[in-house]
């Protein structure tokens, strides 16, 4: 590696230096003694004055070789720029964060027709429960207050009802009992379960003005300043 | 995709237990590794248990004071145990001081301590990449190279497997062992390992940010991820600069 010629010193110094580790040390011990590198026998049959240039070479190796290696990653970040419509454009099968929320169209407890486009436009938190699931009872109160102080500034909160899990009967007994008056779709077929991946209760999305997917809380029950912030991201979010 | 683990009643969340066992993983070998970085292995899980729990406190307090309404009419969410109302980089930042003043306290070497720390960084880097294959996240743009995977309908780059690979590759590249030409050329100065361990990160990141198909972007089309990523990476290069090439033995 180090018995060429003086240009190959040169090519290798930084090699040979990383290979010792010790750089520096040589530098200082060759400009201070100018006698053999010990640790490298062929090191010392070059002339001084290569071993002067291969000293500088390095550092400035390294330097050209970074910003070589930061403008090819430029160019690179450049040559892939995104279609702002790749991500967005046709909504999923299925609710993700960060894409489009799917289409939803279900019959509410009071007999009304509840639709996620109808609503497009305006922040939605869209909740999964059931009245048998513990966490989904014990948050519903808080949903109940974050929707009474925030309707007005125009968020929708909506309770889907897993109808397919539960019964009518328990649902309206406990609307009642709680007096909930956001609006409650039933999911009489399964199709928001399975759209909205309910594979555990309660599960709340979190649906910007743009209709898209900002988060998804699986489990609860859900905090209510958890509940708060949220909603007060998806109002400051609206244009 | 398993983004929920159903035992019996139980519903545990995949991605997090994935990353509380990649920490655990990472703690571990970076106590195996410490040794031969010169840092005090019987320091690593005191250093990461401070971090991680002024870490958590910083990320809540920036979340609190970020949205303080939410947090006046129901003082007690401070307390809860969710962890959507972290702030990331209030938690970064307050790991980091916590960190800091650890090592001075207890006069440690704080590039020994980085380099050390890089081991539990590299495999937590390997673990966000299965987390994001259990949840689904970071999914990649729709493809019909012979490798894509059916993902959400369609046919995509399997990202989050290229980010598996990226991470165990940086993870191999910088294990501290004797047959490991990278570390016995380039990984024997204090600090080396954790600055090429942010470089390489970063890199991989402008280049597989390109996959995704959830990139946010700035500029109409320019992928947020990738500029960070970018400025990232000539930061590391000028401290690999400034390790390799400095006069000063303390620099």
């Amino acid at each position: 590696m180090y018995s060429g010629t003086g240009s190959i010193v040169i090519k290798n110094e930084f090699l040979y230096n990383a290979l010792y580790s010790r750089l520096i040390e040589t530098k200082l011990y060759l400009r201070a003694s100018n006698i053999h590198d010990q640790t490298h026998p062929s090191y010392g049959h070059h002339r001084e004055n290569s071993l002067q240039v291969a000293m500088i070479k390095p550092a400035n190796q390294f330097q050209i070789a970074s910003i070589l290696l930061l403008v090819l990653s430029a160019v690179w970040i450049g040559l892939t720029r995104a279609n702002p419509q790749s991500v967005t454009s046709g909504a999923p099968p299925i609710a993700v964060k960060g894409l489009p929320a799917p289409a939803l169209t279900l019959t509410t407890l009071d007999g009304e027709i509840f639709s996620l486009e109808a609503v497009r436009g305006k922040p939605i938190i869209l909740n999964l429960w059931a009245s048998w699931c513990p966490p989904c009872r014990a948050e519903m109160p808080a949903l109940q207050r974050v929707f009474a102080d925030y309707q007005a500034q125009g968020l929708v909160v909506a309770a889907v009802h897993m109808t397919t899990q539960d019964t009518l009967e328990a649902a309206q007994v406990f609307v009642d009992e709680n007096s909930l008056t956001f609006p409650i779709p039933l999911d009489l077929e399964g199709n928001a379960s399975r759209v909205y991946r309910a594979s555990a209760l309660p599960t709340t999305y979190f649906i910007g003005a743009d209709g898209l997917v900002k988060d998804v809380i699986v489990g609860g029950p859900m905090a209510e300043a958890l509940l708060r912030s949220r909603a007060e991201e998806l109002l400051e979010e609206m244009p | 995709m398993l983004p929920i683990l159903q035992i019996g009643p139980l519903a545990i969340q995949t991605p997090g237990l994935i990353l509380i066992l990649a920490t655990w993983f990472g703690l571990d070998l970076a106590e195996r590794h410490a040794l031969c970085l010169g840092f005090d292995p019987s320091r690593i899980y005191n250093l990461a248990f401070i971090s991680i729990g002024f870490g958590l406190l910083g990320a809540r307090l920036g979340y609190a004071l970020q949205r303080p309404a939410a947090f006046i009419e129901a003082p007690l969410g401070l307390l809860t145990l969710s962890p959507q109302m972290l702030d990331p980089a209030s938690g970064l930042i307050a790991a980091g001081l916590a960190g800091l003043i650890y090592l001075q306290r207890n006069h440690q070497p704080m590039k020994s301590a980085l380099d050390a720390i890089t081991s539990t960084l590299s495999v937590l880097a390997a673990g966000i990449g299965f987390a994001h294959l259990a949840s689904g996240d970071a999914f990649g743009a729709p493809t019909n190279l012979p490798w894509a995977i059916n993902l959400f309908g369609e046919l995509r780059h399997p990202s989050q497997l290229y980010e598996i690979g990226g991470a165990f590759l940086i993870l191999i590249l910088l294990w501290p062992a004797g047959w490991n030409p990278i570390q016995r050329f380039f990984l024997n100065r204090p600090g080396v390992r954790f600055w090429l361990f942010l470089g390489l990160t970063a890199l991989s990141r402008v280049i597989l940010e390109a996959f995704r198909a959830d990139s946010v972007l700035i500029f109409e089309s320019i992928r947020q991820a990738q500029v960070l990523a970018w400025f990232v990476l000539a930061v590391s290069l000028y401290a690999l600069r400034r390790s390799f090439f400095s006069d000063k033995p303390g620099d």
